[in-house]
């Protein structure tokens, strides 16, 4: 069974289409690369996987799910993340809030749970940054921190919209490789930009701009990610090997 | 300083009035450091505004209709919580709405009490302390009133202060991991209300944004977790309403100008040096 599952799904705000006919399987232990210009409907993809919104067509399923029943087995790091860089909490804190849900309970964090959330911070090789203050950290500092949040629950599906955004590139290296090292305990699903940092650790690649078509990683060249933004676009990055044979389209 | 001393050794109305300090102290620096990181003293600004209409009201009843029971800051706990749900509401259902609920929540509740004043016989003294401020004014009841919302809002901040923590930091991330993030945020808007009517007791309604945000906003200044900075707010808001108080005193000044004035100069000097603290 596929653990994400859309089959024809229509999207549209206040009357412009979004998303149109799109299908997609993410299978356990994946990672996939969604990639595309702005306001192709990238964040738009996962917040349907979130069920933060609904299809005007078509369904998703998540874990044979609906999306808002499978939630609570689902990480999230969301674009430019809406918190307040000046905020008075340390990092630990921040990766504390991400493991309560309801029926959380009254008082203080307890000791198993910032032992948790250290293990959580750890798995992103941030554990020394756990009584750091958020409002100090880095760009690159803050994105762990934030997708280890997103760890603290224990999802089974990580998503993660643009995660290598404001990073320096060994950063943006260094990061890929721990999400790469998640796997496959963890599914993972991520927007970029960045390409170059991700091909390495994705076989496939979801080109999306309004419509969507699964790739593979190798089969992604200049003149696709031409054609998918709409104009000339630097490629950073690539360092897979073309294999002779391969189909280029799913 | 030394006259001041041995009238509140003396005089039973400066002792409540200290005592009225110390308990409003302790809800400021718990609410105020969540005013303050959740950014809404402009929601803060709205409710106080609104707490004469709720005053106004129960004035009005208890002299025209004979609700005598009915004390004017029951009034303005139900203004003021009616106001924050208004608000919180409209905020979290139309959010492109949010200002304007604001400026007429904030509008509309002066309003109501303007209208309330006129409608009861008499110039209402206590009324009009409630607007600007009279801390020598406190009663024995309005103390006990004022300890059971300290209660209140303390025991909630303090049993819910990891609730309410992710949803300061983070609304939509602690919606999404199935908190009742609207709830609590309607919490704390509501503990917010409450605070709101205990500080007014202190500075009067027009003052007490100044006194709900300035001690949290100094103590962020000098701690970078919030439990400590609710900690310190409520210590720099006791030593400003009893500094407020003593230096108001000799000169026969209104204290609850004198108290947000000496907030408002403790605020600069501190926020100006640390500022330059950092460039040196």
């Amino acid at each position: 069974m596929a653990l994400i599952e859309l089959k024809g799904v229509d999207f549209a705000y206040n009357g412009h289409t979004v998303l149109s006919g799109v299908d997609l399987n993410v299978e356990p232990g994946e990672m996939l690369a969604i990639l595309g210009p702005n306001g192709g409907g990238k964040t738009t993809l996962l917040r349907l996987v979130l069920g933060q919104v609904h299809p005007q067509a078509g369904t998703v399923r998540i874990f044979g799910q609906a999306p808002a029943a499978a939630r609570s087995r689902i990480g999230y790091l969301p674009q430019h993340a809406e918190v307040d860089p000046s905020f008075p909490i340390t990092a630990l804190e921040v990766v504390l809030t991400g493991a309560l849900g309801p029926g959380a309970g009254l008082g203080f964090w307890r000791r198993e749970q910032k032992n948790a959330a250290l293990r959580s911070l750890e798995r992103l090789e941030a554990g020394k940054l756990a009584g750091a203050s958020f409002d100090q950290l880095s760009g690159g500092q803050r994105q762990r921190v934030l997708i280890a949040r997103a760890l603290a629950a224990g999802p089974e599906l990580l998503l993660l919209d643009e995660p290598t955004a404001a990073i320096d590139p060994r950063g943006g290296v260094d990061l890929m490789r721990i999400l790469g090292e998640l796997r496959p305990a963890v599914t993972v699903v991520l927007v970029t930009h960045d390409l170059g940092f991700v091909s390495p650790h994705v076989s496939r690649v979801a080109c999306i701009n309004r419509t969507l078509s699964i790739h593979p990683t190798q089969c992604i060249d200049g003149a696709l990610i031409d054609e998918l933004y709409g104009g000339h676009v630097h490629l950073v990055r690539h360092d897979h090997d073309l294999v002779p044979g391969d189909s280029c389209h799913e | 300083m030394s006259e001041f001393l041995a009238a509140v050794g003396q005089y039973g109305f400066l002792q409540q009035a200290l005592v009225a300090g110390a308990l409003a102290s302790l809800a400021c620096g718990v609410v105020g450091a969540y005013v303050v990181v959740k950014r809404i003293s402009y929601i803060a600004g709205a409710i106080a505004h609104s707490v004469l209409g709720g005053m106004g009201a129960a004035r009005y009843l208890a002299v025209v209709h004979g609700w005598s029971w009915l004390h004017p800051l029951m009034g303005a706990v139900v203004a003021a919580l009616a106001a924050a749900m208004v608000i919180g509401l409209v905020s979290l259902k139309a959010r492109q709405r949010e200002d304007t609920i604001i400026g007429a929540v904030w509008a509309v509740g002066m309003a109501l009490g303007v209208v309330c004043i006129a409608l009861t016989p008499g110039y209402d003294v206590q009324l009009m302390s409630y607007l600007f401020g009279n801390i020598l004014l406190v009663t024995p009841q309005d103390l006990w009133l004022m300890g059971g919302l300290d209660l209140v809002v303390v025991a909630v901040a303090v049993l819910l202060n990891r609730q309410l923590l992710a949803v300061c930091f983070d609304q939509e991330f602690a919606r999404l991991r199935g908190l009742s993030a609207d709830m609590y945020y309607l919490l704390l808007l509501g503990l917010t209300a409450l605070t709101v009517v205990l500080l007014s007791t202190v500075v009067g309604i027009i003052l007490v944004i100044a006194l709900l945000t300035l001690p949290a906003a100094t103590a962020s200044n000098f701690a970078r977790r919030l439990g400590p900075i609710m900690v310190l707010a409520g210590l720099i808001s006791l030593g400003l309403t009893w500094g407020g108080l003593a230096l108001s005193y000799g000169p026969d000044l209104p204290a609850g100008a004198v108290i947000i004035l000496l907030a408002g100069a403790v605020y600069l000097l501190v926020t100006g040096g640390s500022w330059l603290k950092k460039r040196l």
